[in-house]
């Protein structure tokens, strides 16, 4: 070979090695970050699915505050006024007429009850604690229940939009037992330690499977992430005669997250 | 007719069935890319005929250079969604049809014009690496050998860089040949055989989804 061959053929070899390197190292690139598009497009959508369950609790929350306020300030006031008048008539047979004042005002303070424990702003003014005893009082009443409601350690203040959401997870649990558990007994312990909330709400109903619950529409996924959004985690054990949720919420998750 | 000769044929009239076939399912970009192969076909054949009668080669392929170089360009212009790197790409093709019409209007060459396909080349492979930093900085989940962007852009850059090395060494070129030693040809026979397979696959692969745009 001549020298401008030898010339030739070394730059030619050279420039595709380093055309080789150059799509090697390009492949390599691309990868990591097809990576790194990936991890931006999982928090991404973390981030959306967090933010509809946050807008689907405000939903929620706003439609339960307009149903409250409308017991509050039309039925209630209805039934207030039918009560004045019913006490005013003279009616032909006492009895009946004592019966049905005594109908009313049991309705006026039922309504009353129920509109409290819709509303998201009396768990805002009272706190949790008072609006979950408020609940049970009213459950007791109505369902024949018994239930025994404990309180462990220093009440320690979750933010209050978290409040009203261990509220509602709470509310749903129970109206779980009502409805499904066929249970005599209701035990809600409430313990509040140093660094995190611990809320059990057992019965001694019928039980139910976890997986067969989750298609069912009880509510199960949704307290999950619920307690998810604050941080928390929710643990659902049940056997017949014992069925236990556990609510876990650190504080400091809790703060964070809401 | 060698074996080479005959793939690389078969492979770009391939490349040209699936063009016509998937036209109304190919977007716009690459609809350039299948015009591509049609003008390549055409003017394959269109040359073999040429020489066969000895007319006018070189005539030919200075006619047919810049409109090829032209639609591989065009596809990276409809492609890339930047203003900058458009405008690059549309002064890379509107410099390379330019030059091709002027050399048109005054050829009188008797060889094939090497410097000026030497600069067609650059300017593909410096609007491909633009294509390559577009993939970059616009990642998807594709994998790469289903990507047709990737695939199209790898085999303008392998198959050109190599025929600028081809241009770049032709005095040692013609220096083995004269001296009977053709596996240099050969080889750039088998990789045009390769380059129009890969670019009928890709016409193939995007006519099938939505890709890198």
């Amino acid at each position: 070979m001549t020298e401008l061959t030898e010339t030739g053929f070394f730059g030619g070899t050279l420039l595709l090695s380093l055309l080789a390197l150059f799509l090697v190292l390009f492949v390599g690139k691309y990868r990591r970050r097809q990576m790194e598009h990936r991890e931006e497009k999982r928090i991404l959508e973390q981030k959306l699915r967090e933010a509809g369950y946050e807008s689907q609790v405000e939903i929620i929350e706003k439609t339960l505050e307009d149903l409250a306020q409308e017991i509050h300030d039309n039925v209630c006031q209805r039934l207030t006024l039918a009560n004045m008048y019913l006490r005013q008539a003279k009616a032909e047979e006492p009895p009946l007429r004592e019966e049905s004042i005594e109908l009313i005002e049991q309705a006026i303070f039922d309504l009353r009850n129920l509109s409290k424990v819709l509303s998201g702003n009396y768990v805002l003014e009272h706190g949790i604690l008072l609006a979950l005893e408020k609940e049970v009082q009213r459950l007791g009443m109505v369902n024949g229940l018994s239930v025994d409601f404990t309180i462990n350690g220093e009440h320690h203040l979750l933010e209050a939009s978290a409040e009203v959401i261990v509220f509602r997870c709470a509310q749903e649990v129970i109206s779980n037992v009502i409805k499904h558990a066929k249970a005599s007994e209701l035990c809600i312990h409430w313990a509040s330690g140093m660094k995190a909330l611990d809320l059990r709400i057992c019965d001694n109903g019928c039980g139910f499977r976890l997986s067969d619950a989750e298609g069912k529409g009880l509510g199960i996924s949704n307290i999950r992430k619920r307690i998810a959004l604050l941080g928390g985690i929710c643990t659902f054990q049940s056997e017949a005669g014992n069925t236990c949720v556990s609510i876990h919420i650190p504080y400091q998750a809790a703060s964070k997250s809401s | 007719m060698t074996l080479p000769a005959a793939l690389y044929f078969l492979a770009l009239i391939g490349g040209v069935v699936l063009s016509f076939l998937r036209w109304r399912k190919l977007r716009h970009g690459f609809r350039f890319l299948a015009l591509a192969l049609i003008f390549t076909l055409v003017s394959e054949s269109y040359l073999k005929l040429l020489y066969h009668f000895k007319w006018d080669l070189p005539r030919s392929y200075a006619l047919f250079t810049p409109l090829f170089f032209g639609a591989l360009i065009a596809v990276y212009l409809r492609i890339l969604p930047k203003f900058w790197p458009r405008l690059l790409a549309g002064i890379g093709l509107a410099a390379v049809l330019l030059k091709g019409g002027l050399e048109l209007g005054k050829f009188e060459m008797d060889f094939f014009p090497l410097t000026s396909v030497s600069f067609d080349i650059l300017v593909l492979v410096f609007i491909v690496l633009l294509g390559f930093r577009h993939m970059l900085q616009y990642p998807n989940e594709e994998s790469l050998l289903r990507n047709p962007f990737f695939l199209m852009s790898a085999a303008h850059v392998v198959y050109w860089s190599f025929s600028y090395v081809r241009i770049g060494s032709m005095p040692a070129y013609l220096e083995l040949v004269s001296a009977n030693n053709r596996w240099f040809e050969s080889l750039h026979t088998w990789l045009s055989v390769v380059y129009y397979a890969l670019l009928a696959y890709v016409i193939y692969l995007a006519s099938l989804k939505r890709t890198h745009d």
